[in-house]
């Protein structure tokens, strides 16, 4: 980190309010997809009074937006759009044009729809449109958007099975003993809850300082399909689930950003 | 050697606290990298925590079969264990920081044990 990224960072972080976090000079709007990406834009935007060009980085891509009076002009940049979605860069949001609006919104949903971080620089802004067209507020595009600004974050493990659907073959979901859900093959997974999930976390818990702690146990090749099985605990909400070998990485970050 | 291998992939990630070549059938950490500190103790309840996550002689504690790779977050740490493929009492056992890059430590662990077994199985 040079110098003056080093300095911008500890500006960041003593001017931020209590329970922020920063990433290299950047506030985290959201993390292991708390609270909700695409709400934590828009509450962003909303605090946005004098014009600003607001750099998101999700998960490594850059979005810069432009905001001001508490509205989203527009995009004025980003990366990994398709070349329909960058003819959109540079216009002014208006309700007159509500194919541009919902085009906008489903790119930055689709760009935050695993995204692990989401962090944002307020820098000074570029030209953008005319001065006139100011955009739509951001209590209106959570309206147009179907987005809830002020929705309550799910429970870690809820968080954690949703970020990796796409992931798994199988679930079992149990919370203080209660089935929550099942989804996939799950009947492999049954039996294994059933004969050997409490023996094996007695036997684990020696090697954990608390037995309570929240913790992620990948086991790779441990079923006859050839998948991998993970055991995650959370208190007492614990899930059993199945996922291709090759997920286990993947699965430990997700683990590591939502629960760790 | 072992050692090197080891060593090796220590110094590769900065995450990467501790590396210990095990034999799982004796229950036994054969070797270590250089820097490791870890007691002997700690040493041996590492070898178990592996013998229990990957299992032995075929079976494991967790699922259908023995596991040929097991991994364990903590909120303080990542734990990996590796079985070989060409040797199954053979492991890879290891302590890492929970930031380090696991899918990438996972490729790069994979490859020095596969290393490691080659070598040995050669008399090197």
């Amino acid at each position: 980190m040079s110098d003056i990224d080093a300095l911008v960072a500890t500006l960041s972080t003593l001017a931020g309010k209590d329970g922020e976090s920063f990433a290299h000079g950047a506030r985290v709007l959201s993390q292991g997809g708390t609270p909700e990406p695409v709400a934590a834009i828009l509450n962003a935007v909303d605090d946005t009074v004098l014009e600003r060009l607001l750099r998101l980085d999700v998960d490594g891509q850059q979005i810069d937006l432009i905001a001001a009076g508490r509205r989203l002009r527009g995009i004025h940049a980003a990366a990994g759009a398709d070349a329909a979605t960058q003819a959109l860069f540079g216009k002014v949001l208006s309700r007159e044009e509500p194919d541009v609006v919902t085009a906008i919104g489903e790119f930055l949903t689709a760009q935050c729809a695993t995204a692990q971080r989401v962090s944002l620089q307020s820098l000074p802004p570029k030209p953008f449109g005319n001065g006139g067209e100011r955009g739509i507020s951001a209590a209106g595009l959570a309206q147009l958007w179907e987005v809830g600004l002020t929705a309550e974050a799910l429970p870690p493990m809820r968080r954690f099975l949703a970020a990796n659907a796409n992931a798994l073959t199988a679930t079992m979901h149990v919370k203080d003993g209660e089935m929550q859900g099942l989804s996939g093959d799950y009947k492999t997974l049954q039996t294994i809850w059933n004969q050997q999930v409490i023996a094996f976390r007695e036997a684990h818990a020696k090697f954990q300082a608390n037995a309570d702690e929240p913790a992620l146990i990948c086991l790779e090749g441990a079923i006859e399909s050839g998948d991998a099985i993970a055991l995650a605990i959370e208190g007492d909400d614990v899930a059993l689930i199945s996922c291709g070998p090759e997920a286990m990485g993947a699965l430990l970050s997700s683990w590591r950003m939502i629960a760790g | 050697m072992v050692v090197d291998e080891l060593d090796k992939l220590h110094d590769g990630f900065a995450g990467c606290e501790t590396l210990a070549f095990a034999d799982l059938s004796t229950q036994m950490i054969l070797v270590t990298n250089t820097q490791s500190t870890l007691r002997r103790e700690a040493l041996d309840s590492l070898c178990a925590q592996a013998v229990l996550v990957l299992g032995t002689n075929g079976q494991g504690a967790l699922g259908q079969s023995a596991a040929t790779a097991g991994a364990v977050a903590t909120a303080d740490t990542l734990r990996v264990f590796l079985r070989s493929t060409e040797e199954p009492n053979d492991a890879l056992c290891c302590i890492c920081s929970p930031t380090i890059d696991a899918e990438a430590f996972l490729a790069a662990a994979r490859a020095s044990l596969a290393t490691i077994t080659s070598t040995s199985q050669s008399g090197a």
